[in-house]
């Protein structure tokens, strides 16, 4: 089925206007940049939830903060940074990217360390579980279904995002800004097989790495 | 004969939206290579006790007096097992967070999962185990650490009756061949009349001292002489009239 779906695309797309080319070449950039977003995005979400965690007085003073921040669109940030960072679109695109995509995971995470077993925590700390030794065997595994949970989200939220943001920001590669030239040249027909092609690779990636990566850490989360 | 661990007149008080006292005025000794059941009614403070005891908690007042190198190890209810660990890490991990050899603690390890019938399913995830299964990793996981002192949180009431018995009586077998010191905490009066050498009756809505019972029933029990059942009566009257 997948497979003569993408057939039937290919053939169609050759008497298009859209250059395929282009579009995965923007799309492997796009890909670059959401990686490199997703990963900072996800070591700070992690530190972040375990310190405000961590500490009662820290979690009453940053949970509304972050509650505040996390409903302000990213978009609106766009105006000060092309101002401030006017000569490196690259950095703001990252910039901005990481706080989009941040958000539910860091929420997520959060979530999973309040529902986190009592009886466990004792468990590890009974049995010696302390500092680095704690975290790599304990706290990170019994939170990696909330981990990938948000982000999940997030690397959805964040190609939404970027898609949008590299039509504001002048870049010369991704799949946004190749889009975004389609449009404007008004090759509707190339733009609807661009949109298909971009939603299919989106689907590829799911299907890879995100679905087995979540059976496969919530398969044995739980001891019932 | 020195107490391994001297409880002296430990209170505590949970600080909710009202101030509920758990435990009040608690003291009792351990002796060593002793078997000691808590029981009481539920809600009478009995896992907070084993818990400060454990060093999980602080006390309000009062203090535990024991040795630094005393080590410990706790079997829980509802078992607590990592379940994203297999039977065999799951086992293993006491001896993982201390550092110790490895080669030595593989063999620790093994000998433990022998003992406690694991042997077949090392591999599997605590997901896969019936209820008696996971506790016998639990078992083995406290053993492994060589514990001088094993605290139990009622560890056989979520399994059930024949599963119960033969984990009980397997307890007392480790108990007598290893020579640890066993606490104890149970709802059931038979239960403790059964294992321990001493029963300390709780009283609820602060948990108190009610009776400290020494059972002298000679060793195997018989648990329907009526020796056994005049010590159950007794300290069950204990527990219904406060």
């Amino acid at each position: 089925m997948f497979a003569v779906v993408t057939i039937i695309l290919a053939l169609l797309i050759n008497f298009s206007a859209l250059d395929t080319g282009k579009l995965l070449g923007g799309f492997l950039a796009s890909l670059s940049r959401m990686i490199i977003s997703y990963s900072i995005a996800l070591t700070v979400a992690v530190i972040i939830a375990l310190l405000i965690t961590s500490n009662k007085w820290l979690e009453g003073l940053f949970l509304p903060v972050f509650d505040v921040l996390q409903s302000f669109p990213s978009f609106a940030l766009f105006p000060v940074l092309v101002v401030a960072l006017k000569n490196s679109p690259e950095l703001v695109i990252i910039f901005v990217l990481t706080i989009t995509i941040i958000w539910p995971i860091l929420f997520t995470i959060i979530g999973g360390v309040k529902n986190q077993r009592e009886d466990l925590e004792e468990a590890a700390t009974i049995f010696g579980a302390k500092g680095s030794k704690r975290l790599w065997h304990f706290t990170l595994p019994q939170l990696l279904p909330s981990i990938v949970t948000g982000s999940i989200v997030g690397w959805g939220e964040g190609w939404e995002f970027i898609i949008g943001a590299e039509l504001l920001v002048r870049v010369n590669y991704g799949v946004g800004a190749y889009l975004g030239f389609l449009g404007t040249r008004q090759e509707n027909i190339a733009l609807a097989f661009g949109i298909m092609v971009l939603l299919l690779l989106l689907y590829v990636i799911n299907k890879i790495l995100w679905i087995p990566l979540l059976y496969t850490v919530t398969k044995f989360s739980s001891e019932g | 004969m020195e107490p391994i661990i001297q409880v002296d007149n430990i209170s505590k008080v949970f600080k909710t939206e009202v101030k509920q006292a758990a435990l009040e005025n608690v003291s009792f000794g351990l002796q060593k290579s002793s078997f000691t059941c808590v029981v009481g009614p539920s809600g009478c403070g009995k896992s907070t006790l084993l818990r400060i005891i454990a060093g999980l908690m602080k006390p309000s007042a009062g203090k535990i007096i024991i040795n630094e190198r005393i080590k410990q190890a706790m079997v829980f209810q509802n078992f607590a097992l990592f379940p994203w660990l297999t039977v065999e890490d799951n086992v293993s991990f006491g001896l993982k967070m201390h550092d110790k050899d490895e080669k030595q603690s593989e063999k620790i390890v093994a000998e433990e999962i022998e003992k406690m019938g694991l042997t077949g399913v090392t591999d599997k995830h605590p997901k896969e185990l019936s209820g008696g299964m996971k506790q016998r990793v639990g078992i083995a996981r406290a053993l492994t650490v060589s514990p001088d002192l094993l605290l139990l949180d009622e560890p056989f009431s979520s399994l059930d009756v024949f599963t119960a018995n033969k984990l009980r009586r397997e307890l007392l077998s480790i108990w007598q061949e290893r020579n640890l010191t066993v606490l104890m905490v149970s709802h059931l009066v038979e239960e403790a009349v059964q294992l321990a050498d001493e029963v300390i009756v709780f009283s609820a809505a602060p948990g108190k001292v009610e009776m400290i019972k020494k059972v002298e029933l000679p060793r195997p029990r018989n648990l329907r002489s009526d020796a056994f059942y005049k010590t159950v009566d007794e300290i069950q009257a204990k527990i219904t009239i406060s």
